[in-house]
């Protein structure tokens, strides 16, 4: 596995929203915070302000009054303010935006909002082997910084219509098993996905069937309509690409 | 034998005709007629419907089905929806309102979208990048909608695939075992 996975390896993963910025300032804000995220001390996902995600960062116009909250993670949710006419002080950047600054900024806030969830006690801990068969259901598709690779995506895409644990959606997809941890884990991380650990017996059942009762013979069928359209597409299962 | 099949949707020159002249192992079958609207950028358009087809192993039949993109011609998508295997929706973003795009279609396939399986692909997002993904994401989620949103380039034969694939796999989630579809 390339990119994302290995970038992310020892990197905490944290979201912000964009809240009263004119147009061209959010794309410009998207856009400079997606060319830093090789460098970044953290990995830097967009939610959008109105979802039902609370980001871990909140970017703000000067001037603006946003509602904060806790984050999906628990801790208090940070606030950088973005102006044109204010001189630099903490949690304030200067407009036009400078890729060297923002990179610095993200950089501290990040070590902030990393200290702050250690302090909340909700430590952003990768899986456990232990955690493997935790069943979770994902909220929403994820953003495109979590599905740079064509696997990531049919992983994904396998979650969307039942809840599933690291060995099941393994056995569903084919997939190495450390793919589908990491995967899972920062699905988590990144406040997508909820745990079903509290979920009545029967839901889980749901979350991890046995893998015959899906899948007729090898992962994805060989048999069978779909797997008679894939062959005949030639699409390729897991590990073909 | 049997027949099977599934539907593209989606915005007027989103690219549904694109999408299945793709996959299909015939010319695809298309209604298109010069356009009188004005409010659409193209010289034809499909009133009626597109049409591809693939042939299984086993001599069975996959129909691809290219609707109408038009809202008036929402009798013909529950029509074309009754024992589709899903949906893919192409989104054009260089439209006013994709996110009211992709709301009609919501609406208009609800019933096939919650039994089977669905793919979101958004178009033209090299020049028209708002909304974004994430938005599209999102504005799904608000809809209780959880699919694959991916931009895709339909002009792409491997894109195209790359939405069947995903659709594919998100139908095999879906049902408890492949048999009722052998």
């Amino acid at each position: 596995m390339t990119g994302l996975n290995t970038l992310t390896e020892n990197r905490a993963t944290f979201s912000f929203s964009l809240h009263s910025l004119p147009a061209r300032e959010e794309l410009i804000f998207k856009s400079v915070v997606r060319l830093l995220s090789h460098k970044t001390h953290q990995l830097w996902l967009y939610y959008p302000y109105y979802g039902t995600v609370r980001a871990d960062l909140l970017v703000v116009a000067e001037g603006s009054i946003p509602r904060t909250s806790a984050s999906h993670h628990g801790a208090l949710q940070h606030v950088l303010t973005l102006g044109a006419s204010g001189r630099s002080r903490d949690f304030y950047l200067r407009l036009p935006l400078r890729a060297d600054e923002l990179e610095a900024e993200l950089n501290r806030l990040g070590g902030l909002i990393q200290a702050s969830i250690t302090t909340s006690n909700q430590p952003a801990a990768p899986a456990q082997p232990q955690e493997l068969d935790v069943a979770f259901r994902l909220l929403r598709w994820p953003p495109a910084a979590l599905l740079v690779t064509r696997e990531r995506m049919r992983l994904a895409t396998l979650m969307t219509g039942r809840a599933v644990t690291v060995i099941s959606l393994q056995k569903l997809s084919g997939a190495n098993l450390q793919t589908c941890s990491e995967f899972v884990d920062e699905l988590r991380r990144a406040g997508l996905m909820r745990d079903l650990t509290s979920q009545p017996a029967r839901e889980l059942e749901v979350a991890t069937p046995p893998v015959s009762n899906t899948v007729p013979a090898q992962a994805g069928g060989q048999s069978g309509l779909l797997a008679r359209i894939r062959q005949r597409l030639g699409i390729q299962l897991f590990g073909g690409t | 034998m049997s027949e099977h099949k599934i539907l593209f949707s989606g915005s007027t020159g989103a690219g549904k005709t694109t999408a299945i002249g793709m996959v299909s192992e015939v010319p695809p079958l298309s209604t298109d007629v010069r356009n009188t609207d004005s409010g659409l950028a193209k010289s034809m358009t499909t009133v009626g419907m597109d049409y591809g087809e693939v042939t299984l192993e086993g001599g069975d039949k996959l129909r691809l089905y290219g609707t109408p993109g038009q809202k008036r011609f929402e009798f013909m998508w529950k029509i074309l929806s009754k024992g589709a295997l899903g949906l893919i929706i192409l989104i054009d973003n260089r439209q006013p309102d994709p996110l009211a795009d992709l709301d009609m279609y919501l609406d208009g396939f609800a019933l096939l979208i919650a039994e089977t399986a669905c793919v979101v692909a958004v178009g033209r997002t090299e020049t028209h990048p708002i909304p974004g993904l994430e938005q599209f994401s999102s504005h799904l989620e608000s809809r209780g909608v959880l699919c694959p949103v991916l931009a895709a380039d339909v002009r792409d034969a491997d894109q195209v695939l790359q939405l069947l694939e995903l659709l594919l796999l998100q139908l095999e989630t879906k049902i408890p075992s492949e048999s009722q579809w052998s």
